[in-house]
């Protein structure tokens, strides 16, 4: 084919991202002209819609179904658009447009260019992590979220406890950063190729038992460094703090978008997607299933037991993201079992899927806090939200549906999620029917050990009496983020089949 | 392959000696036998020029550091247009670039140049470059 | 004399990463963090560069893999955008301490 053809066609894929990207350069510039928080918002919600129209252009002209259409990655593009980029760029997008309507009052009118644009840079690189088919492009996308990041952290509050989560997680994530390189240092010196797909095949074509030990100590930096953006343990301990010290608003962007990413490389780098006729997860050696069984179950167990003591809501909610880290860890340890035995819901497919379902209970948990937060009042402990069904009915009933889908009860996303992941560890075939089996034991122990402390907010809001009157204005962009959080949890919950057939396309099973 | 032999070294460790042993024995011969008149101008840091003010131990004005960060910046964002300057026009066996690529990405340095623009017009806008 | 083979960076890279793990592990300093940080990515880096020259394809014969010296680029680039955040990070660290020491800041507990 002709390369100028073909550099084209690179680019054409990233289209939405290049658009994102550039669109950020400019609002930064143009940030310095006008300070408005109204204005730089729309223009961002415009943006976005500008980049989602530009995805689904293609699909507009050959109208066939858009998730089982596309093509696996190959050995020469070093991004791809399968069904997983697909799904995961469509979920960017919906998630950058809640977070844009959530933070709409929350930041300061001379910061909020600066705020919406490094926004956008960041949905671009959950965007290009979910397609990259290169370690290179992969690196890259992922320190996309994190710069941007550290910059919304540092910017949105300044008082100390703020300037101390922003220089904590800073610390961490760059060494994060540095072990997920070495990691992907000696993946490339493996294969001598830094395209995943060459890579992958490469590792497959050699047998299992003779990998070099290069192979385990890469796989598990790499599963090192993405488990600082998923927050499993023992790389989780930033999360409370730092959730603590900044606002609602970088809370709920850091609870979900480093998770969204980190699970896409995950599923990428060690072979879930797209894995052919071998089991998944296992080309850097046949000891993933079990350090993802280990990890699953540490990071469940602490992320519960220390929500457990907490009293701090945005506490809570950090170790809760932890927990639900944990859960999802699981989907990654039954994988290969599951594909070997052709079961009916695969362990990539559950993860995908929770992926979708926990983003949108935990920003809606996080939008509510926002909502009835003001700057001399702020929503801090699990005291102030007494009473709010009183005074806020509708936005306690969502809060309670958001609770009750992080707990896991029926008709809600995360019953539907955490069913699919505890039912393919049960389902797990003879020989290693034990070792899965106890650990469906310590995720359902888990659950119930994490009902208590939701529960203990529903009853603070519904069954106490009021310390003090919350008195905020309404204000729609809040209620809105509030509202498609809760539609697509209850949605997922009552109807999950259409997004459980997209993640079972996505990964490839 | 040749065994590591300390033996090629042995030069080396002479020559480190004798430089050590010359350096020592010039100071303390110049010490022991040159005259010594201690006046306030001989004792001060730099005989001829400024008189030294204050500490040297002071902090540095936060200015530094914003033209420090702006500095690095830009400086390394060189580090992209030098393999594109040096690989991209080569001719003949030593041609890494298809000749029909290089007009793309040529657009493509422009815009990464344009980007960079648009840093340094940002930065210029929330006044890092006035003198405080 | 033994000539110098990858196994020679791979140590070579390998030690790197380890000073800066420990350093980062060690140091009180904002700044001595920052250094660590930046041996671990330069300890990746000489992996990278490493393989890229030495590694063979599968006939042995020596072919020219341009990937890992572009990562190397990448990665310096990348280190300078986050030794640049940082400054800034630390230098208010600095202005609100009155020191870059981070076992002062223990707001956040629990």
């Amino acid at each position: 084919m002709n390369p100028t053809v073909e550099l084209a066609n690179v680019y054409l894929l990233a289209l939405p991202e290049i658009v994102l990207t550039l669109s950020a350069c400019l609002l930064f510039l143009a940030g310095t002209f006008r300070q408005n928080r109204h204005f730089w918002a729309m223009k961002s919600l415009g943006i976005l819609g500008a980049a989602a129209f530009i995805l689904a252009l293609p699909f507009y002209r050959q109208p066939v179904d858009p998730l089982f259409a596309l093509q696996a990655p190959n050995m020469v593009q070093p991004i791809v658009l399968d069904r997983l980029a697909l799904l995961l760029k469509i979920v960017a997008l919906i998630g950058g447009a809640v977070l844009v309507l959530f933070s709409w009052n929350e930041v300061s009118d001379d910061l909020a260019a600066e705020y919406h644009a490094c926004l956008l840079v960041i949905i671009a690189g959950v965007g290009l992590s979910a397609m990259a088919n290169d370690l290179i492009i992969l690196f890259l996308a992922l320190e996309m979220i994190s710069i941007p990041t550290y910059v919304i952290l540092y910017l949105q509050k300044t008082d100390l406890g703020a300037r101390e989560a922003a220089a904590k997680y800073f610390l961490l994530s760059v060494f994060s950063t540095g072990l997920l390189l070495f990691g992907f240092s000696y993946l490339y010196g493996l294969c001598g190729t830094t395209n995943i797909t060459a890579l992958l095949d490469g590792l497959r074509s050699t047998d299992a038992g003779r990998l070099p030990l290069i192979a385990l100590v890469a796989l598990v930096m790499v599963v090192a460094g993405l488990g600082f953006k998923i927050t499993a343990v023992p790389f989780h301990f930033y999360a409370p703090d730092v959730y603590q010290g900044t606002s609602l608003t970088s809370a709920a962007l850091l609870a979900f978008v480093p998770k969204v990413a980190g699970f896409a490389a995950l599923l990428r780098v060690l072979d879930f997607v797209w894995p052919g006729n071998r089991p998944p997860g296992v080309a850097l050696g046949t000891q993933a299933p079990i350090l993802f069984w280990i990890l699953a179950a540490m990071t469940m167990t602490v992320g519960n037991v220390l929500a457990l003591l907490q009293d701090n809501l945005k506490r809570i909610l950090a170790y809760s993201s932890v927990a639900h880290a944990g859960y999802m860890l699981i989907g990654l340890a039954t994988a290969p079992e599951l594909a070997h035995q052709a079961a009916a819901v695969g362990g990539g497919q559950a993860v995908v899927f929770y992926l979708v379902s926990y983003g949108a209970m935990t920003v809606g948990a996080f939008a509510v806090l926002a909502y009835l937060s003001t700057p001399q009042a702020p929503i801090e402990t699990v005291d102030d939200l007494a009473g709010v069904s009183r005074s806020h009915p509708a936005v306690a009933l969502m809060m309670a549906i958001f609770l009750f889908s992080l707990i896991g009860m029926p008709l809600t996303a995360g019953f539907a999620g955490k069913f699919f992941l505890f039912l393919g560890a049960l389902e797990v075939r003879p020989e290693q029917a034990v070792l899965f089996r106890c650990l469906a034991l310590i995720a359902a122990l888990n659950a119930a050990a994490g009902a208590w402390y939701y529960l203990r907010i529903i009853a603070a809001m519904y069954l106490r009496t009021p310390l003090r009157a919350i008195d905020k204005p309404a204000t729609w962009p809040g209620l809105a983020a509030i509202a498609v959080c809760a539609a697509i949890t209850v949605a997922l919950g009552v109807y999950p089949t259409p997004l459980l057939q997209a993640a079972k396309a996505a990964v490839g099973q | 392959m040749q065994s590591f032999d300390l033996a090629t070294y042995y030069p080396i460790f002479i020559f480190l000696v004798f430089v050590l042993g010359f350096a020592v024995t010039a100071m303390a011969m110049a010490h022991l036998v040159g005259p010594a008149r201690k006046t306030p101008v001989k004792q001060m840091p730099y005989e001829s020029g400024m008189d030294p003010v204050g500490d040297a131990r002071q902090h540095f004005d936060v200015k530094f550091y914003l033209i420090a960060i702006l500095f690095l910046v830009f400086d390394v964002e060189l580090l992209f247009l030098y393999p594109w300057a040096a690989m991209a026009y080569r001719e003949g066996n030593e041609a890494l670039l298809p000749a029909e690529l290089r007009g793309p990405v040529f657009v493509v340095v422009l815009v990464f140049l344009a980007t960079l623009a648009i840093g340094y017009v940002y930065a210029w806008r929330k006044g890092v470059f006035q003198w405080r | 004399m033994t000539p110098i083979t990858l196994n020679h960076y791979l140590a070579l890279g390998a030690v790197l990463f380890v000073c800066g793990v420990l350093c980062m592990a060690t140091k009180r300093n904002a700044i001595g963090v920052l250094m660590g940080v930046e041996l671990v990515l330069n300890g990746a880096n000489i992996n990278f560069v490493a393989f890229a020259y030495y590694l063979r394809d599968p006939q042995g014969n020596a072919v020219f893999l341009v990937e890992g010296q572009v990562f190397a680029l990448f990665v310096i680039v990348l280190a300078a955008a986050e030794a640049a955040i940082a400054l800034a990070i630390v230098l208010n660290f600095y202005n609100n301490h009155l020191t870059v020491d981070v076992d002062t800041a223990e707001e956040l507990k629990g």
